[in-house]
């Protein structure tokens, strides 16, 4: 077990430093073709990252300045407050850009390590077909290590590392913390650990207003767990059960402590515990029918081709979860759902992000693969890297439509 | 042993359901400004004025469109029923509604007030169109007022009137025209939400400033 802990990690590792070695390539590429001489900092630090980064040096301020009205209560705490952390370890020595580079870019490799675990701990591997692997009579130990680069789970972390918008988790947002605590609560519950399930689903719900939602698979968890050990299927028998078993109801009340606890802050702080989500009203301020007049909305006649090309990344969204629950994979795809549903009551922006920031896709996307052949995989595989290079430079070039 | 331990959970559950609780309640009463609420709560106010700028002076003039000068103040107390700001210049703000709204509160009573309203433009629109929904500001600023023919039919106007939040309009006047019009204002409180309807069937106007005396 140690020594297959151990392999993971380095091809994990490799993975990483390929995907990072590709940002820091197209930054010196989207320098030359822009003619600037900006710095890293300055080209992947942009939008919401500046927020956080204000946040960890300053914390929350109040809404005086007549002409900003998006106030930084909408970020929730939990990655400023580590991003403060450790630059007090730090003495302040790193600027705290980097600072929040590390942490999404920790948070994402473990977040990848446990979501490659949790993947052969379900079983998912087994539905794998065959990958290409160099014969190794020798037993090399480097010619295993590639052979087994791509297999057994590890597309998922390619996926994560490399897949189309998730140049998110490596920079200053909280999108690598929040996959952490995602792919953790998701492990735990496959292990049937649901009080430290619970725990993880506090802390996603302290990093994104979102992350509370995770309450959901918890309790589908634990009544799939319950039908196998005793065979019932009675919901109020179930809730019934979760009641009588102290541990179980606790895991699953602890579950917004975070939110709550960030509201608490909020009612002190400037007098509505709901500000984080009363602000939404800066950024979102169109009105449509909740998402079917959204969706028809953004791919209709009249809406733009980025609007369009929203609406129908969030309609290829929902055919993938609905393809993970037809594959049973119930939990998963009820909070793909749930995620999902919440932006488009209002509009389509920034839902890529939000679709892959919460990790389910990505399991969606890795169980189709993994079922196709060699070259379909390939050519997938190498689609969604090309489209992440493109996409990454739209960001570093500061594309308003990468927010 | 095991007993104790699931006392304690429960009471620790039951601990953590009194806390969500109380932050619930909190929730529900939140102790906030006029212009938190009519902002981000209500959405009443589509422009934010900023924390504790809301509450208006009387005599200051209030520029609705972008202000000649950075001294100058701006209007930032629009409701619904204004054109968005990416066609607003200095010479005022065109209504893309037949009922247009603003909100003041006072710092002190306003007892023989006036409001004073500089009209920089007023069209009768194409009689053929009519604003919808669905149009967009971009189009209403084009054809309602630069492709508008002037048409000086009698009945032309736009109403003015005053209410206290959640109370009855109250007629104030009504202008036909472009130029500076006077209307006389009833008693207003101080610390109130007072709301002023411009309505105006099918005329488009454009306002520079507002400015009320006490």
């Amino acid at each position: 077990m140690e020594n297959d802990n151990k392999k993971l990690f380095f091809r994990l590792l490799f993975a990483f430093l390929i995907s990072r070695a590709a940002f820091v390539i197209i930054y010196f590429v989207a320098r030359a073709i822009m003619n600037t001489n900006d710095s890293f900092e300055v080209m992947f630090g942009r939008w919401d990252a500046l927020r956080y980064i204000n946040l960890a040096e300053h914390g929350y301020t109040l809404p005086v300045v007549p002409n900003e009205p998006q106030n930084n209560w909408a970020f929730f705490p939990l990655y400023p407050l580590l991003c403060m952390g450790l630059r007090f370890i730090t003495f302040g020595i790193i600027p705290t850009f980097y600072i929040g580079m590390i942490i999404s870019n920790v948070c994402i490799f473990a977040a990848a390590f446990l979501a490659v675990k949790t993947v052969r701990m379900t079983g998912l591997t087994k539905n794998e077909r065959d990958f290409y692997v160099r014969p190794n009579p020798d037993g090399n130990k480097v010619t295993d290590f590639f052979n087994g680069i791509f297999k057994d789970g590890m597309l998922i972390a390619w996926f994560m590392f490399m897949g189309p918008f998730t140049m998110y988790m490596g920079t200053a947002y909280t999108e690598g913390t929040y996959i952490l605590f995602i792919v953790l609560s998701f492990f735990l519950m496959k292990k049937r650990r649901f009080f430290l399930a619970g725990l993880a689903v506090a802390g996603a719900g302290a990093t994104r207003n979102m992350g509370v939602l995770l309450v959901v698979p918890l309790l589908i968890e634990m009544y799939t767990d319950w039908i196998h050990t005793t065979g019932r299927r009675n919901i109020f028998r179930f809730i019934g059960h979760i009641f009588a078993t102290p541990v179980k109801l606790l895991s699953v009340i602890i579950t917004p402590i975070g939110t709550f606890s960030y509201m608490l802050f909020l009612y002190f702080f400037c007098g509505d515990a709901l500000a984080f989500k009363n602000v939404q009203i800066a950024w979102r301020t169109e009105e449509h029918f909740p998402i079917i007049g959204v969706l028809a909305d953004a791919i209709g006649m009249k809406s733009d081709i980025y609007h369009k090309l929203l609406g129908w990344v969030c309609i290829g969204a929902i055919a993938i979860f609905i393809y993970m629950l037809i594959r049973k994979m119930y939990s998963e795809a009820v909070f793909g759902g749930l995620t999902l549903a919440v932006p488009l009551t209002s509009a389509v922006m920034s839902t890529p992000r939000f679709i892959t920031g919460d990790y389910v896709i990505w399991l969606g996307a890795y169980d189709i693969l993994a079922r196709q052949n060699h070259v379909g995989r390939v050519i997938t595989c190498s689609a969604f890297a090309a489209v992440e290079v493109v996409l990454t430079y739209m960001w570093i070039s500061g594309n308003v439509g990468m927010i | 042993m095991k007993k104790l331990k699931n006392i304690i959970i429960y009471i620790v559950c039951g601990v953590l359901v009194l806390f969500f609780g109380v932050v619930l309640v909190f929730a529900k009463n939140p102790k906030i400004s006029d212009e938190y609420r009519l902002y981000y709560i209500t959405h009443d106010l589509k422009t934010w004025p900023g924390e504790g700028n809301f509450t208006y002076m009387p005599g200051t003039v209030e520029y609705m469109g972008k202000p000649p000068f950075a001294i100058f103040k701006r209007c930032l107390r629009l409701g619904s029923g204004w054109l968005n700001d990416e066609f607003v210049g200095t010479d005022g703000i065109i209504n893309s509604d037949t009922e247009s709204f603003l909100y003041y509160k006072f710092d002190e009573n306003i007892k023989n007030g006036k409001m004073i309203i500089d009209v920089s433009g007023f069209h009768n629109p194409n009689s053929d169109y009519e604003i919808t929904e669905r149009d967009s500001s971009a189009q209403i600023a084009h054809t309602l007022f630069k492709n508008a023919s002037y048409n000086p039919v009698s009945d032309r106007k736009a109403e003015v009137y005053i209410k206290e939040q959640g109370g009855d309009d109250v007629y104030l006047g009504e202008f036909a025209g472009v130029g500076r019009f006077e209307f006389k204002l009833p008693r207003l409180d101080r610390g109130k939400v007072y709301v002023v309807t411009l309505k105006a069937e099918k005329y488009t106007y454009r306002i520079k400033s507002i400015t009320i005396n006490n």
